[in-house]
């Protein structure tokens, strides 16, 4: 969390996380360049560099998709996501110097502007087998770019959490057509089937982790917990809680985060107000609700952050009738105080 | 996130996981043979010592090269200034009709320098020494040039 607004925040993890990134890519494109140059003496450096770039861009793309639904399967795969949108800069970066190389290298050096060129030089737009695919690449670049400028805080605040996430979604198109551009691209002229095999790992691969996790949210958010009387939800036994600290449940509409904190019971959103982490799969950290994504902080009583900080969440009332533990389904305005429900004495 | 985001990314990569394996078999489907862009990598063999013939153009210089046998040829394209079109192919014109694309592939002009490609002499002789250069995505023959043997 942050008061103000920085180019980067930084701590320790981060650092860590950008110099492992930064070697990765130092060895990838050293290892390209150098066997290339080996195999293919003749090639022309351009040629080479713009390859290495957009080889690596690719492969980066993909371990920025691949974040999301690894951290659905396995918290361990959180410290990853917690520092996606340098990687996601990263790749935005790697993807522009392989498409300002590529527009000089190749629709540079005629009378006609290189972006003109661009659009122009190969008019195929009806066919499938000719069409330009250097313009797929040029309209996946221009979502990179809207998402690689929007990416800080800043925007993120400014924009509204809902619809700068809906905005990013946009990554989804970028990858469309980043594939497709590599399909009527390169596929077409290469003669060695790796790089097509390892598109098609890295395209099933995403597209089964994603639609599987997908389908099981839906399940989740499709369960609804049972009604009782005066419309609460049996969120469940209080036996439910001797051994986690949290437990999710959905009213239908959006999800319910349960916090165990000193023998009471609190209720909360479950979604963080930063970027809509997961809050139910955190942890209470100092007495504090801990997004296990960026670590944004909320106390479980009134879903307000801890001072200076200004986020507010909504939440829930608890009651607990016999062994049971029940939700009131209407959510409360934000950072509005909602006494605990003690568990200390039912429990004895 | 909320239920509607959640729900908005599966509907978006159920729509990818129906589009992309399309777009992946479509595009193998029409990968073309011979794959034009191998000539690329190809280390282009030493000039023959002999220029037979010559000739140019505003954009290349073209020339018949050969051994002292005579037994071998090739041709060497000096490529002067660029093209205004995204990829040239070379074709070595025999009496195949005038389809460009039904006559002999010798290889594509799309990196700077010169290029030799070899030509075989039965080829040779049956194409009358005749060049073609085609533009195979704007599907125009952008010029003919025959050599005197």
């Amino acid at each position: 969390m942050s008061l103000t607004y920085k180019a980067i925040h930084w701590n320790r993890q981060k650092k860590m996380y950008d110099l492992v990134l930064l070697l990765l890519i130092v060895v990838y494109l050293l290892s390209f360049l150098v066997t290339s140059a080996l195999l293919h003496p003749n090639l022309d450096p351009v040629n080479l560099i713009i390859r290495a770039t957009g080889s690596l861009a690719i492969l980066l793309l993909h371990l920025v998709l691949f974040i999301g639904p690894l951290c659905r399967m396995n918290t361990q795969f959180l410290p990853l996501l917690y520092n996606r949108r340098h990687l996601g800069v990263t790749t935005f970066t790697i993807a522009a110097i392989h498409g300002v190389l590529s527009l000089l290298h190749f629709h540079g050096g005629g009378d006609t502007p290189a972006l003109i060129s661009l659009f122009t030089a190969n008019p195929n737009y009806t066919s499938f087998t000719l069409f330009p695919f250097q313009v797929l690449g040029f309209f996946a670049l221009l979502i990179l770019l809207l998402m690689a400028a929007t990416s800080h805080d800043f925007w993120l605040k400014n924009l509204g959490q809902k619809f700068w996430k809906n905005m990013h979604i946009a990554v989804y198109k970028a990858y469309f057509l980043v594939i497709m551009h590599i399909l009527l691209g390169v596929i077409q002229l290469e003669s060695s089937p790796l790089f097509l095999l390892l598109l098609g790992a890295g395209m099933l691969g995403l597209i089964g982790l994603h639609l599987w996790t997908g389908i099981r949210e839906y399940r989740i958010d499709r369960k609804v917990n049972l009604l009782v009387k005066e419309g609460m939800l049996v969120a469940g036994k209080l036996s439910d809680w001797n051994f986690r600290e949290t437990k999710i449940i959905s009213n239908g509409k959006s999800r319910i985060a349960i916090f165990r904190h000193r023998n009471k019971l609190s209720a909360v959103s479950n979604v963080c107000r930063h970027q809509g982490g997961p809050l139910g799969e955190g942890k209470l950290v100092e007495g504090c609700i801990t997004c296990p994504w960026h670590g944004y902080q909320y106390f479980p009583e009134d879903g307000t952050s801890p001072p200076p900080f200004e986020e507010k969440i909504p939440t829930y009332e608890v009651q607990i009738v016999g062994n049971k533990v029940l939700v009131d389904p209407i959510p409360h305005p934000p950072g509005t105080f909602i006494p605990p429900a003690d568990i200390s004495e039912k429990k004895r | 996130m909320n239920q509607a985001q959640r729900k908005r990314h599966l509907i978006s990569w159920l729509l990818l996981a129906l589009l992309l394996p399309i777009g992946f078999a479509a595009a193998i489907w029409v990968i073309p043979q011979p794959i034009h862009q191998e000539e690329i990598f190809r280390k282009y063999p030493e000039a023959l010592p002999e220029v037979i013939s010559w000739k140019s153009s505003d954009n290349l210089v073209a020339a018949l090269r050969a051994d002292t046998e005579r037994e071998d040829y090739q041709l060497e394209i000096i490529v002067t200034k660029p093209f205004q079109h995204p990829n040239i192919l070379v074709y070595l014109y025999t009496n195949a009709g005038d389809n460009p694309e039904n006559q002999i592939l010798l290889g594509s002009l799309n990196s700077k320098g010169s290029m030799r490609f070899p030509i075989p002499l039965e080829k040779l002789h049956e194409a009358r020494a005749t060049v073609g250069f085609y533009d195979p995505y704007g599907k125009v023959l952008i010029s003919i040039i025959q050599f005197k043997l």
